[in-house]
């Protein structure tokens, strides 16, 4: 029904060929085939490593006191880190798209610096800037507030590696958005806040919610930038991956598993939850 | 246009700045500082130093291999997925993206698994003395994995934007199945085939938890740049970890400034692009030079832009 | 060379594009596919093309059968509605695609592209790139494309669909100068009907995936086939009524319809052209419509009418000279009378019946 929607769509639908256009068959049997050899049979060989092991196996593993502590903490942090990246994503996006000021191209392009920076390197720069004697930690310490080997600075970690979602996701949103709403709910009488939060964060929402679950995730997975700040000490500042990793140098594979399979199961959840919102949004607004 | 007063308009301003300068500037200024504590002399010595410079060799050498793999497959991706309609579209997309969901120690652990010394593959690659886990070739594998989807999902959102008529033209106009591809698609897509190249390269030469997981921490043999800045960091050598570190915040920095020039090209091309439909939609035909819209420069393949007419 | 489309069907999932399409265009001629949106029109100018494979039928050019050909084998010239120019390549490269991918040597490109540059009017524009061009340059690059591989056949999708109305008239008047200077067998797509009257020798009206009608303008808007076309073709005011026993009637209006004897009244519906009825301060027996005058507005050169037909409630919309407005002397309100010249009948499953009735 292509030509009635080309009709009442703003952008036009594009007619797709199947047989017109060559090199379908070869480019979907290479992305296939690619697909598969690095990231599905990979994956499935963890899937049938743990099905090997029994899932009472990798039940009891995963509730050992060390793997729960360790569990609680990544979620825990993870969420904080994400919370955090929310409300600041959202306020950092409204100023980069409605605010004039001096650098705002360089500090737009700054945001993505979690995204190109290599972990290890943030994870190094945070400890030296939240310990005791850094240049942050030297002002938080008299306070009685421990950052660094501290679960405080796993969310700190979480919270620099995760801080580019939330803008990235609110920002295009934001600049597509007609302000003639706002002007709308002004003219029929609403404050300046209210106008805010009845007619631009409902907006909002969809993208806050997908930029959240995506730095959820990540921070979830996160290892490189937390080792270092952490401490790394069980039963207090140990993340999960961190004890897939302790495992495997103990040569426990079966216990490495375990973890990951359920670290595993969070990511796909998570995934799914995030293209659950984006199809929602799309559907209500027209847009992700 | 409304807005808020000034005071407000301020205070939001000082308070996002605030969390930026506390969360990127900081450690950003830091690493350099660190860096140069001990001297320039220091600096030039750490990164001269026999085991930084294989750390060097060795990143160079697998983003050399997984950056070419990757954009092979991000091609092909985006042409079967950016230019068809067929069934399961969607989950294929999701399942490209998969990779970024999964946490690097996870995705270093899952060839750990298949080709380790107890995993499935482990025992017939050792008998013909193939070593993967602890070489070379674990580190390329486990970095391929994460970088998977950067070049691929660029294109395919790109490829999907674009339609086919101007394929379809060249074809109409007696072009094969290559030379439509090479002198008509390429072309279109060359801003964001860089934009995806030069984000999985970044991620490439600073991938840390995956291969940490499998490289083994050999000095001198497969160590990357990141887990030597690690090793360095465990000794206490700070000024030398955060000298060979500042390298990777040069190519980090580089990045962001390609990005947002790439991304600059790429928006223009959207804007032209936008432009033309919206001569389309209105019919306002005799316009040629319209204003070129601002974009995010984060995100050449933003959904939703304005532009002004 | 004549184009034929033999029985061609295409589906596009549920959705049915073309069902059992036949056409036949004679070598030379000019023809529009009119239709509305959906109707299937050009699909069938893609399936022309080569760019959509039919599900079944056949499609033959020049007396050769095409259909399994591949687009790039069929040699016909295709402009697309939004033109689908190189963006990356200047007006001069955009002309030269198809030469240059055929291997002709530079020479012979580059006369044939500064032939047709020339031909289109952009003589000098060949360093431009689309982007610099207005709407109206973009569509003469097209079509200089289009025509530079030698076609033959020329198909053009929606040619004015994305520019305005000024540029839109001048170029209607081109393409039937070129069609006259080249006598390139041309198939053109519109969903506008006075473009396609104005520029084709014949007009094929399409709905919902099949031919509803062939022929000349004034033959299709004197004759139309059945009340899809009737009413497509436009500026039509409609009455409902029944037939039985050999009479249609339009509540007050009673004229011969011979085809129906039956005694069951049959729905029915007599479409009226503004043209072809007069406006009356009195009645002429049963040959009339009653009519109250619901509206009345003076736009400069005519004053129109909103009518309602006293028995069946329907609207009719007028247009008068204001001098004869002033001439009736009618106000809102008034009842008037309405006789129609001429009107056509259908009725539901009927054939169509056009019956010019005699002035009074």
């Amino acid at each position: 029904m292509y030509e009635v929607q080309e009709a009442h769509l703003p952008i036009r639908l594009h007619r797709r060929r199947r047989h017109i256009l060559p090199g379908f068959g070869l480019g979907l049997g290479y992305t296939l085939t690619y697909l598969s050899l690095v990231v599905l049979i990979p994956l499935a060989a963890l899937f049938l490593k743990a099905a090997g092991l029994g899932w009472g196996e990798v039940w009891t593993t995963v509730t050992t006191p060390r793997v729960l502590a360790a569990f609680r903490l990544s979620f825990t942090a993870a969420f904080l880190a994400s919370a955090l990246n929310a409300f600041f994503g959202l306020l950092v996006a409204w100023v980069l798209v409605r605010y004039r000021f001096p650098l705002r191209s360089l500090v737009d392009a700054l945001v993505d610096l979690p995204f190109a920076l290599p972990t290890a390197v943030a994870g190094i720069a945070l400890t030296a800037a939240y310990s005791r004697e850094g240049w942050i930690g030297r002002w938080l310490t008299p306070l009685g507030i421990e950052v660094a080997f501290a679960p405080l600075g796993v969310v700190v970690a979480l919270t620099f590696v995760g801080l580019p979602f939330v803008v990235r996701t609110v920002q295009p949103i934001l600049e597509g958005m007609d302000q003639e709403m706002e002007e709308a709910a002004a003219s029929l009488g609403a404050s300046r806040w209210v106008a805010w939060r009845r007619v631009v964060l409902p907006h909002l929402v969809p993208a806050v919610l997908t930029g959240f679950a995506l730095a959820f995730a990540r921070g979830l997975g996160e290892y490189g930038s937390v080792v270092f700040i952490s401490g790394n000490m069980p039963m207090r500042t140990e993340i999960a991956p961190l004890l897939i990793v302790t495992k495997l140098e103990q040569f426990d594979y079966a216990g490495a598993t375990a973890i990951a399979v359920v670290m595993l199961a969070a990511s796909f959840l998570l995934l799914f939850a995030i293209n659950g919102i984006q199809w929602c949004s799309r559907r209500r607004y027209g847009m992700a | 246009m409304m807005d808020e007063r000034r005071i407000v308009r301020i205070l939001l301003t000082t308070l996002a700045l605030g969390f930026l300068g506390l969360f990127l500037v900081v450690p950003l200024v830091l690493v350099f500082a660190q860096a140069f504590s001990a001297g320039l002399g220091a600096y030039v010595a750490a990164i001269a130093q026999p085991d930084a410079l294989s750390a060097i060799r060795l990143s160079l050498i697998v983003a050399l291999i997984t950056v070419p793999l990757n954009t092979i497959f991000g091609l092909a991706a985006g042409w079967s997925i950016g230019k068809f309609d067929f069934r399961g579209k969607g989950l294929l997309v999701t399942l490209i993206e998969l990779p970024v969901a999964v946490s690097p120690v996870v995705s270093g652990l899952v060839f750990v698994l298949l080709f380790g010394a107890q995993g499935l593959a482990g025992g017939w690659l050792a008998a013909r003395g193939i070593e993967v886990i602890f070489a070379v070739p674990g580190i390329v594998l486990a970095t391929t994995f994460v970088t998977f989807p950067y070049v691929a999902r660029e294109l395919i959102a790109f490829m999907q934007s674009q339609g086919n008529e101007a394929e379809e033209a060249a074809l109409v106009l007696g072009a094969g199945g290559v030379q439509t591809f090479l002198r008509v698609t390429l072309p279109n897509i060359k801003w964001s085939l860089l934009y995806g190249v030069i984000q999985a390269n970044a991620r490439t030469l600073g991938e840390f938890g995956a291969v940490s997981v499998v490289s083994g921490h050999i000095r001198g043999e497969t160590n990357t740049i990141p887990l030597h800045v690690e090793i360095l960091y465990n000794e206490y050598s700070f000024a030398a970890a955060f000298s060979v570190a500042s390298l990777l915040v040069v190519v980090a920095l580089l990045t962001l400034a390609a990005k947002r020039a790439v991304g600059w090209r790429a928006a223009r091309r959207r804007a032209a692009a936008e432009r033309a439909a919206i001569h389309r939609e209105t019919g306002w035909a005799d316009r040629p030079s319209a204003r070129t819209s601002s974009l995010p420069g984060g995100r050449p393949a933003a959904k939703v832009t304005t532009v002004e007419v | 060379m004549n184009v034929e489309a033999a029985n061609v069907s295409k589906r596009f999932g549920v959705y049915t594009a073309l069902d059992d399409v036949s056409l036949e265009v004679p070598a030379g001629s000019l023809l529009a596919l009119l239709g509305p949106s959906g109707s299937g029109k050009t699909t069938l100018l893609r399936v022309i093309a080569g760019l959509e494979v039919p599900d079944s039928g056949r499609i033959v050019i020049g007396g050769e059968d095409v259909t399994r050909r591949p687009p790039r084998q069929r040699n016909v010239g295709l402009v697309f509605q939004h033109y689908a120019l190189f963006g990356h390549m200047s007006v001069f490269e955009n002309v030269a695609f198809g030469l240059r991918v055929r291997g002709l040597p530079q020479r012979e490109v580059q006369e044939r592209v500064e032939e047709l540059l020339a031909y289109v009017q952009l003589e000098g524009l060949g360093c431009r790139f689309p982007a610099e061009l207005s709407g109206g340059q973009r569509q003469r690059v097209a079509l200089a494309r289009a025509l530079a591989i030698r076609p033959k056949v020329l198909l053009l999708d929606e040619p004015f669909g994305a520019l305005d109305a000024k540029v839109r008239v001048e170029l209607r008047q081109s393409l039937r100068r070129l069609h006259e200077e080249m006598h390139l067998t041309s198939i053109f797509v519109t969903h506008d009907q006075e473009e396609a009257f104005e520029v084709a020798d014949e007009v094929v009206v399409m709905n919902r995936g099949r031919i509803e009608q062939v022929g000349a303008p004034h033959h299709l808007f004197q004759c139309p086939a059945n009340a899809f076309v009737a009413d497509f073709l436009g500026d039509v005011n409609v009455l409902h009524g029944c037939v039985s026993c050999g009479r249609a009637s339009f509540g007050g209006l009673e004229i011969p319809y011979p085809e129906y004897p039956g005694e069951t009244p049959l729905p029915a519906t007599a479409y009226l052209r503004n043209h072809e009825m007069e406006l009356r301060r009195t009645g002429n027996g049963e040959m009339h419509v009653a009519v109250r005058i619901a509206h009345a507005k003076n736009t400069g050169p005519a004053v129109k009418l909103m009518l309602i037909a006293q028995p069946c409630r329907s609207t009719l919309h007028l247009e008068l000279r204001p001098e004869e407005w002033e001439r009736l002397g009618l106000a809102i309100g008034d009842t008037a009378y309405i006789v129609p010249r001429r009107l056509s009948v259908f009725v539901t499953e009927g054939p169509a019946t056009q019956t010019t009735l005699g002035k009074e």
